[in-house]
């Protein structure tokens, strides 16, 4: 993880950040899609290079496996996600 | 023998094929037809097993094989330099047999053509398809569309907009445009976007003549 991000308290809530905590992550060079339930927003960021402004613990819905996902959430909708490490 | 009826528009990539297939032991050509009006006279006075056509024929074949008498119908069969996958599909939409590339010998060609007027062979097992992963019969497959929003959002994938092309169309937040390509696949079970867009595309109705 980067200098950029910043620990969020454990008391935040989903809901307090997303209007719909459900998003399809695109991978595969834009052709694969797959759905992930935003359980916990653990950091956000300020000025990240790269335009993240969260970070997350994520769910796969097929599987249930869990990972960390990048986000960029504007006007409480996720723009942009990179997931890493679902296991 | 095979029995070819070629349509054939002036200056089309056609000549030299036609010239060695005329050539060809396996191959009789039955007709070369320069319009419509020709390749259907030429279909009509006597059995043929293929009918052959360039891919700017497209349509004009539609309406050819509306005029012809369906119990003596050959097989339809585009041609090409080298068939693209977007020819493949669109042979698939119009209802077509077969897509012969013929930048090959013409031995090869006519060992196609053959397998095509046999059956033996289906445009699903294209070779330009290959590399979508589609099991097989996939591309038969109705698609299902979860939602109204779906169908739309399906048509404007096979357009070829992007996700926030699409978004922007249809003033939606992209991460939802996401939500739902993932929502088409999943409940179709594809995996991949390109199947998508290629089983609507082979999903479109192309108007009947008749």
């Amino acid at each position: 993880m980067d200098d950029y991000f910043r620990l969020l308290s454990e008391l935040t809530r989903v809901e307090d950040f997303l209007e719909d905590a459900v998003f399809a992550d695109v991978s595969g060079a834009g052709e694969t899609y797959t759905s992930y339930t935003v359980i916990r927003i653990t950091h956000d960021a300020s000025d990240h290079p790269e335009g993240w402004t969260h970070l997350a613990n994520v769910t796969r819905a097929r599987d249930g496996a869990t990972g960390v996902a990048r986000l960029r959430i504007a006007n409480r909708h996720i723009e942009e996600s990179s997931v890493t490490h679902p296991r | 023998m095979l029995r070819i009826v070629v349509g054939n528009g002036p200056g089309s990539v056609l000549d030299s094929t036609v010239e060695q297939l005329a050539v060809s032991p396996a191959v009789e050509i039955v007709g070369v037809a320069t319009t419509g009006r020709e390749s259907i006279d030429a279909l009509r006075s006597s059995a043929v097993d293929v009918f052959m056509f360039p891919v700017d024929w497209f349509n004009l074949a539609r309406m050819i094989r509306s005029c012809i008498d369906g119990s003596a119908e050959p097989s339809y069969v585009v041609a090409a330099p080298a068939p693209s996958r977007v020819h493949v599909v669109r042979a698939l939409q119009y209802g077509y047999d077969g897509v012969v590339a013929v930048d090959q010998h013409a031995d090869a060609v006519s060992t196609h053509l053959a397998a095509v007027a046999a059956g033996d062979v289906s445009l699903y097992d294209h070779p330009s398809l290959a590399s979508l992963d589609l099991e097989p019969g996939l591309l038969a497959r109705e698609l299902s569309y979860p939602t109204a929003v779906d169908a739309d959002v399906a048509d404007l994938i096979a357009s070829g907009l992007t996700d926030a092309d699409i978004a922007e169309t249809l003033s939606l937040p992209l991460q939802t445009v996401r939500n739902r390509v993932e929502a088409l696949l999943t409940s179709n079970e594809l995996s991949h976007r390109t199947q998508l867009a290629i089983l609507q595309i082979v999903s479109w109705k192309i108007p009947d003549f008749a």
